[in-house]
């Protein structure tokens, strides 16, 4: 959980119908963003529903990177307005996440970037960025082999010699 | 590498999601890739229901029944088959006058009537019902002109219908 500074309101004005936010990355940089599009967050929406309650403003400090962050602006950006079934806390959760062609393009980046977005996305509650993230990592490893699945997901080979030929913890399908 | 982010680290959630995107394949090969992963596929109902579903060659009925519910029932089908035991016996009174039945199609027994009357046979469909797959008993009966062959593949909706040429 970030720790949540109080900051003068005149740094955060108001301004049209959408209020403004500060958002602080891990590496200390302060972003300004217009509220309604982060509401597709629902940890930041929670949070201002907080500042509502209070009637206090402050800055919110996130546990990760301005790089990761711009990222995931630039996704709530993107899908400012829209309705995405999956982000609708009141809907029923589809079975699997759809495939947006612009969600394909926006995450072409590479592995380790797709799993900081994911992570991103899934401290902020934001479950159709989860999906999409999602989606792209398990193209990268469906169909690959033991071996290569284990290099693509940073994954060691824990199992004792005797498991790894048992039947039933080692199926090759 | 510092910089390579360890994905065992993620939450559970998120190797779920994941992995809900994977197909039957591709979830056996991820279970030996290392406990963890092999733990979550074969905890997890829904991903477990999709490798035994496809293991027995079958696809998803779209059923309004909970994933555990749908898991239950293929492994209590597949257990029946390993088996081959009579699970029920259904008795078709109504069939009497009947020939054996001509062919049977997507769970579906087709009849044809022994007698004619006012020139028409007739034609009967009979779906056995069966809980394990939720399949409802059902009985359709049309008539057939004589002198017509008629062919029905309830897979596919299709009845075939057509002049008996003459002898």
């Amino acid at each position: 959980m970030p720790t949540i500074v109080s900051v003068d309101d005149s740094t955060v004005p108001g301004e049209g119908s959408s209020r403004l936010l500060l958002l602080v990355s891990s590496d200390n940089k302060h972003i300004v963003v217009e509220e309604d599009i982060m509401s597709r967050s629902r940890f930041i929406s929670k949070q201002v529903e907080g500042f509502e309650a209070t009637s206090q403003r402050h800055a919110i400090l996130l546990p990760f990177s301005s790089f990761v962050l711009n990222k995931v602006i630039e996704y709530c950006s993107h899908y400012r307005g829209y309705y995405l079934l999956e982000d609708d806390p009141d809907a029923a959760p589809p079975g699997r996440s759809p495939v947006r062609e612009w969600d394909q393009e926006f995450l072409d980046v590479d592995r380790n970037m797709l799993l900081r977005i994911i992570k991103a996305a899934h401290y902020l509650e934001i479950k159709s960025l989860v999906g999409s993230c999602a989606r792209a990592i398990a193209d990268m490893i469906r169909g690959k082999t033991t071996e290569e699945m284990r290099e693509i997901l940073g994954v060691e080979n824990d199992f004792t010699p005797e498991e790894e030929h048992s039947p039933s913890s080692k199926c090759t399908g | 590498m510092a910089a390579y982010l360890i994905i065992l680290r993620f939450p559970e959630d998120i190797l779920l999601e994941i992995l809900t995107n994977l197909d039957s394949r591709s979830l056996l090969i991820c279970r030996t890739t290392c406990r963890r992963l092999n733990r979550i596929v074969s905890d997890s109902v829904l991903l477990q229901y999709r490798i035994e579903l496809a293991a027995c060659g079958m696809v998803d009925g779209r059923q309004t029944l909970d994933v555990a519910e749908k898991l239950r029932r293929l492994r209590l089908y597949n257990a029946a088959w390993n088996e081959v035991e009579w699970t029920g016996h259904t008795a078709l009174p109504h069939l009497a006058n009947y020939q054996p039945p001509s062919m049977a199609s997507a769970g579906a027994l087709v009849f044809h009537s022994a007698t004619t009357s006012h020139n028409r046979s007739l034609t009967a469909l009979q779906h056995v019902s069966s809980k394990l797959r939720c399949i409802h008993e059902q009985h359709i009966v049309f008539p057939v002109d004589v002198g017509f062959n008629s062919l029905i593949d309830p897979s596919q909706d299709l009845l075939a219908y057509a002049p008996r040429p003459d002898p």
